[in-house]
C-alpha cells in the first residue's frame, strides 16, 4: 500500500498525475510487488555493505566508543565529585546551623538557603550551573573558554558530520563512479533506489551511536555509585529516540544535497557549508540579535529608577506628614507639642523608617489612657499617618520597574529560543536538555521550588523566633536557636509527563525537518540526471 | 619554478567552486561576528558607565568595576567576567549587582560567536578543506603526473604549493578582518590606544599561524592519501580531535588530577567563618565608638577576620591556579587549545588577565588595610582601585611565548611532514 | 634515445613486473610496446619517469640513468599520459603555459601557441577554452601539444589512443611521423595491434614482464601482426 502511494507521489512530482496508478491500487498484482520488494531488500542490502566496508564507517564508530567511554568516565568521576561536595555543604549547612543559628530572622533565612544537587543525567549531560545568586568573584571561569564534552556533543558534532559523510555521495558519488547508471538500467524505480538508500544508509550509520550507547547503558548499571529508577531509563530511551531523529535529519540533509549536485566534491562543500551554518552559526548568533530586537532597559538603570521612586514615595508621603503636622499644631497647639516630644508615639518617623522606640510608644498609651481628648487627637494623627502610607504604596505600584524588566527579559528570551529553532541543533538542545532536567526548563522548576522552601523557611523563622521571645522576653539576637526541626529542602524533578508535553513542539520540528529534507530528496532525485 | 607552480595553486584556486563558497562563508561569518560582538560590546560599555556614575554619586555601597575592552569584540573571552562590579566584604569579595547580559538565559546555552570562535572552529575546518585534496586530488586528475615528468624537484613542488594555496586562502580572512576592524574602530565608541592596536595585531598574526598549522596538516594528510575521498574523512576526523575532542576533554581530565572545591562550597565557608566571630562582632558593637581603645579592638578583629578569610581565599585560589595550569600543560599540544589561551591573553580576557585582576585586588586589600591601621589615613582620602589591563611586553613574557611556540613549531612539524611524505609520494 | 638494459622490477609483494628486458629506441625510431594487461609496459614507463626505482638494470634517456639522475634524465624527454586531463577550470592556452614553464622553457609568445596548436589539429580559438569543454580526442592532441611545446629529444606515450575515434587516431598518426621526422625518439606503449602496424619501426611483445619478440618492421609489413603477436604469445606460453 505504501509503495503505491509513494508512486503515486513520485507520478506526481513528475508532472504526471494520472487515473492509471489508482487503478493499479485496486487491481494490484502480487507478483509485482514481490520483484519490486526484493529489489528493495537487495538495494538495501548493497547499501548497508558499502558503508559498513568503508574506512568512514571505521573512523565513525571509533571515534564514537572512544568519545563515549572517555565521556562517561570522566563525567562519572565528576558527578561522585559535585555529589560529594553536595554533601560537604549540607553536612557544612547543618553544622553551621546546628551551632550557630541565631534569632535574628534576616541570618536565619539567609542560613537555610537550599541547596542543588547535582543533576543525575550530568552523567551524560552537562548541565547549565545553575545562576542562583548573581555569580561569583570566584567562580570558575574555565568553562568560559572551553565549554565541557558530553553526550550532546557525541550526538550533535560527531553523528552529524558522520551522518553528512555517509550521504553526501550517495548519488552524486555513484553518478560519478558510474553504478547508478548501471542500477537504473535495471528494471528497478527510482523510488526504490531512494528508499534503498534512505534505509541502508541510516541502518549502516546508527550502528555506531547504538554501539556506543549501549556501552554507555552498560557502565551505568554496572556502576554502583550510580542508582537510576525507572524514570531515568524512560528519559534515556526518550533521549536516544530524540537523537536519532536529530541524526538521520543530517543523514537526509547530505541525500538532498546529493542530488543537487553532480559531483562529490560540490556536494561534501555545500553540505558543510550548511552544517556549518546550522550548527555552529544560527544557533550562537540567535540570542545577540534577540538582544538587539527586543532592548532591555539595564539592570543598574532599572534599579535607579526603582530607588528614585521609593525615594519620591517617601518624599510624598513625609511632605504630607509634614503639612498634617502643621494644621495639627494649629489645631491642638500645646496638645501636639506634647505629642511632638513624646516623638509622635514613638514613631520618629511616621512609620516611614525603621527606628520604633518602644518605650514611647508606651508612654504615649498611658498619656492617652488617662485623656480622650489626647486619644482622639492620637488617633487622628494615625489617620493621617495611614493616609500618607497609602499614597506611598500607590505611587510605587503605579510603575512596576522590576516586574517590567523581567517581563522584557523573559521576552527576549523567548524571542531568543524562537529564532534559534531555525537550527535543529538548538532543537535538539532544548529536547535533550529539557527532557533530562538539564536545561532551561528545570532551573525554572527549580526556582520555583527554592521559592516556595524560601517561603516556607521564612515562615518558620518567624514562628521559631516569635516562639523563642514569648518563652524568653530578654532574647537578644545573638542568642541562638535550636533548629533542629526545620524544614528540609527536598528538590524533586518534573514529572516526566509534563517535561514531555513541553518538548513535543521542539520534536516536532525536528521531525518536520526530516519530512521536507526527504521530500525535497525525493523531488531532486527524481529529475536527476544520471548521465 | 617555486613562483610560477604558486601562481599556478592561486589561479587555480580562485577558479574553483571550493574558493568561492568557503570565500563567502568565511567572510559573512567575520563581519557578522565583528558587527554582532561590537553591538554587545556597546551595551557592556552602556552598563559599564552607568554602574560608574552610580558609584561615584557615594549613595549606599561603594563598589569598583573596570571598563570591558573594545577588544573583547574580537575575543570576548572572560571579558564579561572582569568587567563585573565588586566589593569587599568582611569575608571575601562579592560581585556588587547583577550582570546585565545573563538576562537572556540562552547565552548560557551557546558560545559567543567572536572572531576568535569563527577562526578557532570555522576557519580551521575551511582551512582543511582547502588543502585536503592538493595532492591526492591532483594524483586522481593525474596532473601530478604530468608535472613530475618534468625536470622539477618534490620538496620545490609540494612549497610552491603550500605558498599557492595559503596565500589564496588567508588573503580574503585578512581582507575581511580588515574592513571589519577599520568599520568598527571607526565608531566614536570603540577607543583603541596603541596598546590595543599592537595586541589586535598580534592576535591577527596569531591567528594566521593557528590557520596555517592546519592548512600544513591537511596537506599532509593530502600526502598521505591516495584518494581525496579518504583524504576528507580523515581530515574531518582529525579536525573533531583536534578543535573539539583534546581542548574540552583536557580540561576535564585536569581536573581529576587537581581537585577545586566548587564557589558554593568556598562561600559556605566564607558564611562559617562570618558566624565563628559573629560573638566578638557583636561584643565590639556594644563598645562605645568613642572609647579610646575602640579603634585598636576593631583593628585586632578586622586583622583576624581577614586573616582566616585571606587564607582561605588564598588556598582556593592557588588550588584553581594550579587547575589552570594542569590544564594548559595537557591540551597544549592541540593547536585550538594553544590559540585560545595565547589570543584571550593577548587581548586581556584570558585566564592570565583574571588571575592578574584576583592578585591585583588582593593587593589592593592590603593596601587599605595598611592605610588605614598602619597609616591612620582616613577612609575618605583611600586612592580609589586603577586597573590597567597587562601590556604587550607582560603577555609575551609569560606563558604567551610558550603558546606561540607550540604553533610555530606545530607548523614546522607538520609542513616538513608533508614534504617528507611527499618525496616518497607513489604518483602513478 | 631512451636505452632500456636488463631491466628488473619485482614489486613487494613479489609480482614480478620485469624481466630483464633490453632495448633501445634511437632517434627518429617509433618503437611500440605491446602486450597485455600487466604484461609490464606501464610499468616501464614509470621507471623512465623515476615513479618507482628498478630492482636491478638500468634505463637511461640520452645517456642519464633515470633512477640515478632523473632530474637530468627528465629534462629530455616529455611524457603524454593514457587519459589525459590537466587543469579543467585553467584554458588551453593556462595549461600549454603552465607545463612550457616547468619544462624550463621561458618567454613563450603568442605565436609559439598558435603554431603548436595549428600542428596538433586544433583550432585557435580552443586556447581561449577550458579544458573541461574539451573532448578526449581534443585533450589527446593538447597532450601532445605540450610534448611538442617541450621539444625534447626523447617522448613517452602510454596508451595514447585508447578510446580515440578513427579520425582522431589517424591525425595522431600524422603527428606521430612529423615528430619521427625530427628525429625523436619515441617509445609507445599500446594495445592497438592495427595501428601499431601502420605506425611502428620496431614493435616489442612484452608477455607477464619478458620480452618476448622484437620485430622490425619490415618483418611484419605484409604478414598479419595480429598473428604474429597471437603465435608469439603462445609461443612463450609453450616455453614455459
Amino acid at each position: 500500500m505504501l509503495k503505491t502511494i509513494i508512486a503515486r507521489v513520485s507520478e506526481y512530482l513528475n508532472g504526471d498525475l494520472n487515473l492509471r496508478p489508482l487503478k493499479a491500487i485496486f487491481t494490484r498484482k502480487p507478483a509485482k510487488t514481490i520483484v519490486k520488494l526484493r529489489s528493495l531488500k537487495t538495494i538495501i542490502a548493497k547499501e548497508f555493505l558499502n558503508n559498513i566496508l568503508n574506512l568512514r564507517f571505521m573512523i565513525g564508530l571509533v571515534l564514537c566508543i572512544v568519545v563515549t567511554i572517555s565521556c562517561i568516565m570522566i563525567l562519572a568521576h565528576d558527578y561522585r565529585q559535585e555529589m560529594k561536595d553536595y554533601n560537604i555543604r549540607i553536612h557544612l549547612q547543618d553544622e553551621m546551623l546546628d551551632n550557630y543559628a541565631p534569632a535574628n530572622e534576616y541570618r536565619l533565612r539567609q542560613m537555610l538557603r537550599p541547596q542543588k544537587p547535582p543533576e543525575r543525567f550530568r552523567l551524560l549531560i552537562i548541565g547549565i550551573p545553575a545562576n542562583e545568586s548573581v555569580g561569583s568573584f570566584d567562580e570558575d571561569p574555565l568553562p568560559i573558554l572551553f565549554p565541557p564534552l558530553d553526550f550532546l556533543f557525541i550526538v550533535t558534532i560527531i553523528m552529524s558530520l558522520l551522518a553528512i559523510l555517509f550521504s553526501h555521495d550517495a548519488i552524486a558519488g555513484e553518478r560519478q563512479s558510474g553504478t547508478l547508471r548501471l542500477m537504473i538500467s535495471n528494471s528497478v524505480s527510482r523510488t526504490a533506489i531512494l528508499l534503498g538508500k534512505l534505509v541502508g544508509g541510516t541502518i549502516s550509520l546508527i550502528i555506531p551511536f547504538i554501539l556506543a550507547l549501549l556501552v554507555g547503558v552498560l557502565y551505568i548499571s554496572i556502576n554502583p555509585a550510580i542508582q537510576w529508577d525507572s524514570s531515568a531509563w524512560l528519559e534515556l530511551a526518550l533521549l536516544s529516540a530524540a537523537s536519532i531523529t536529530f541524526i538521520t535529519l543530517f543523514y537526509f540533509l547530505g541525500l538532498m544535497v546529493s542530488t543537487f549536485s553532480r559531483y562529490s566534491s560540490t556536494s561534501i562543500l555545500n553540505c558543510l557549508f550548511l552544517w556549518v551554518l546550522l550548527i555552529l552559526v544560527i544557533p550562537n548568533v540567535c540570542p545577540y540579535i534577540a538582544a538587539q530586537l527586543r532592548r532591555v532597559p539595564s539592570i543598574e538603570g532599572t534599579s535607579r529608577r526603582s530607588k528614585e521612586i521609593e525615594r519620591h514615595s517617601l518624599d510624598v508621603a513625609r511632605e504630607y506628614m509634614v503639612e498634617a503636622a502643621k494644621r495639627f499644631r494649629l489645631k491642638y497647639g500645646a496638645l501636639f507639642a506634647e505629642y511632638e516630644a513624646l516623638g509622635f508615639g514613638g514613631n520618629w518617623n511616621w512609620g516611614l523608617a525603621d527606628d520604633d522606640d518602644p518605650k514611647l510608644q508606651e508612654a504615649t498609651r498611658r498619656r492617652a489612657e488617662g485623656d480622650p481628648e489626647f486619644a482622639a487627637m492620637v488617633e487622628a494623627f494615625r489617620v493621617e499617618n495611614r493616609k500618607a502610607q497609602q499614597e506611598l504604596i500607590r505611587i510605587r505600584e503605579a510603575s512596576p520597574v522590576e516586574e517590567d524588566l523581567q517581563r522584557k527579559a523573559a521576552s527576549q528570551t523567548r524571542l531568543a529560543k524562537d529564532l534559534a529553532c531555525i537550527s535543529p541543533f538548538a532543537d535538539f538542545v532544548y529536547v535533550a536538555r529539557d527532557l533530562t532536567g538539564t536545561g532551561l526548563r528545570s532551573l525554572e522548576h527549580f526556582k520555583q521550588v527554592k521559592e516556595k522552601y524560601i517561603w516556607q523557611v521564612g515562615r518558620y523563622a518567624e514562628e521559631k523566633i516569635s516562639d523563642a521571645k514569648k518563652k524568653n522576653l530578654a532574647l537578644k539576637e545573638e542568642s541562638l536557636l535550636d533548629v533542629s526541626d526545620r524544614p528540609r529542602f527536598v528538590f524533586k524533578e518534573e514529572p516526566l509527563k509534563d517535561k514531555l508535553i513541553g518538548v513535543l513542539p521542539y520534536w516536532g520540528i525536528l521531525v518536520l525537518f526530516n519530512v521536507v529534507f526527504f521530500v525535497a530528496a525525493f523531488a531532486g532525485f527524481m529529475r536527476y540526471d544520471v548521465r | 619554478m617555486i613562483f610560477e607552480i604558486a601562481k599556478k595553486e592561486m589561479r587555480q584556486n580562485l577558479l574553483s567552486y571550493k574558493f568561492s563558497i568557503i570565500t563567502i562563508l568565511s567572510t559573512v561569518l567575520i563581519l557578522l561576528s565583528i558587527f554582532i560582538m561590537y553591538s554587545d560590546f556597546c551595551l557592556a560599555r552602556e552598563n559599564h558607565e552607568v554602574l560608574q556614575k552610580e558609584s561615584q554619586k557615594g549613595q549606599g555601597r561603594h563598589y569598583e568595576v573596570i571598563p570591558p575592552t573594545p577588544l573583547g569584540i574580537f575575543a570576548k573571552g572572560l571579558d564579561e567576567n572582569l568587567c563585573r562590579p565588586w566589593e569587599f566584604e568582611a569575608v571575601g569579595v562579592e560581585i556588587s549587582s547583577a550582570k546585565q547580559k545573563s538576562l537572556n538565559d540562552l547565552f548560557k546555552l551557546f558560545t559567543a560567536p567572536d572572531l576568535l570562535y569563527i577562526i578557532k572552529v570555522i576557519l580551521s575546518l575551511c582551512a582543511m578543506l582547502f588543502a585536503f585534496d592538493m595532492v591526492s586530488g591532483e594524483k586522481e586528475t593525474g596532473t601530478l603526473r604530468q608535472s613530475l615528468s618534468n625536470d622539477l624537484k618534490r620538496p620545490i613542488l609540494i612549497i610552491g604549493k603550500w605558498i599557492g594555496g595559503f596565500t589564496s586562502f588567508i588573503l580574503p580572512f585578512l581582507v575581511s578582518v580588515l574592513i571589519g576592524t577599520i568599520l568598527v574602530t571607526s565608531s566614536p565608541r570603540v577607543e583603541m590606544n596603541p596598546q590595543d592596536w599592537a595586541k589586535l595585531g598580534l592576535f591577527i598574526l596569531s591567528g594566521v599561524v593557528y590557520l596555517a598549522v592546519f592548512f600544513s596538516l591537511g596537506l599532509l594528510i593530502s600526502c598521505l592519501t591516495h584518494r581525496s575521498s579518504t583524504s576528507l574523512v580523515i581530515s574531518l576526523f582529525v579536525w573533531t580531535i583536534l578543535v573539539f575532542l583534546i581542548p574540552n576533554l583536557g580540561n576535564i581530565l585536569a581536573r581529576q588530577f587537581v581537585s577545586v572545591p566548587t564557589v558554593q562550597q568556598l562561600e559556605l565557608r566564607r558564611k562559617q567563618i562570618m558566624e565563628k566571630f559573629r560573638p566578638e562582632i557583636n561584643e565590639l558593637r556594644r563598645i562605645p565608638e568613642t572609647r579610646s581603645d575602640y579603634k585598636a579592638h576593631e583593628e585586632a578583629l578586622i586583622r583576624r577576620i581577614f586573616a582566616d578569610s585571606d587564607k582561605l581565599d588564598e588556598n582556593y585560589r592557588n588550588r584553581f591556579n594550579s587547575l589552570v595550569k594542569v590544564s594548559q600543560n595537557i591540551t597544549r599540544f592541540s593547536p585550538a587549545s594553544a590559540f585560545t589561551f595565547l589570543a584571550t591573553d593577548i587581548m586581556g580576557t584570558g585566564m592570565a588577565e583574571e588571575q592578574r585582576l584576583k592578585r591585583m585586588v588582593q593587593s589592593y586589600k592590603n593596601l587599605i588595610v595598611h592605610l588605614i591601621y598602619d597609616e591612620n589615613i582616613d577612609e575618605d582620602s583611600i586612592p580609589g582601585f586603577h586597573y590597567g589591563r597587562s601590556s604587550v611586553n607582560e603577555i609575551l613574557s609569560q606563558e604567551g611565548l610558550r603558546n606561540s611556540l607550540v604553533l610555530i613549531l606545530l607548523n614546522v612539524l607538520f609542513l616538513t611532514g608533508a614534504s617528507v611524505a611527499f618525496l616518497k609520494y607513489d604518483v602513478r | 634515445m631512451i636505452k632500456i638494459n636488463e631491466l628488473t622490477k619485482r614489486y613487494e609483494d613479489g609480482v614480478l613486473a620485469l624481466d630483464h628486458v633490453s632495448y633501445t629506441v634511437a632517434p627518429g625510431e617509433i618503437f611500440c610496446l605491446l602486450g597485455a594487461n600487466g604484461a609490464g609496459k606501464t610499468t616501464t614507463v614509470n621507471i623512465l619517469l623515476d615513479f618507482i626505482p628498478p630492482t636491478s638494470g638500468t634505463a637511461s634517456i640520452n645517456g642519464h640513468d633515470c633512477n640515478k639522475f632523473p632530474l637530468e634524465a627528465k629534462k629530455y624527454v616529455s611524457y603524454v599520459s593514457e587519459n589525459v586531463q590537466l587543469y579543467g577550470m585553467f584554458t588551453a592556452r593556462q595549461n600549454l603555459a603552465f607545463f612550457a614553464e616547468l619544462a624550463g622553457k621561458k618567454g613563450l609568445k603568442k605565436k609559439d601557441y598558435d603554431d603548436v596548436m595549428r600542428t596538433v589539429g586544433l583550432p585557435e580559438k580552443a586556447l581561449k577554452m577550458r579544458l573541461k569543454h574539451f573532448s578526449k580526442g581534443m585533450r589527446q592532441k593538447l597532450g601532445i601539444a605540450i610534448a611538442l611545446l617541450k621539444d625534447p629529444p626523447a617522448i613517452l606515450m602510454d596508451e595514447p589512443t585508447s578510446g580515440l575515434d578513427p579520425t582522431s587516431a589517424h591525425e595522431f598518426l600524422d603527428q606521430l611521423r612529423r615528430l619521427r621526422q625530427r628525429d625523436k625518439a619515441i617509445l609507445m606503449t599500446t594495445h592497438d595491434i592495427f595501428r601499431a602496424k601502420i605506425i611502428a619501426d620496431r614493435v616489442g611483445i612484452m608477455k607477464q614482464g619478458r620480452l618476448v619478440a622484437v620485430r622490425k618492421r619490415e618483418d611484419f609489413k605484409h604478414a598479419d601482426l595480429e598473428q604474429i603477436y597471437m603465435r608469439e604469445m603462445q609461443a612463450a606460453e609453450t616455453v614455459e
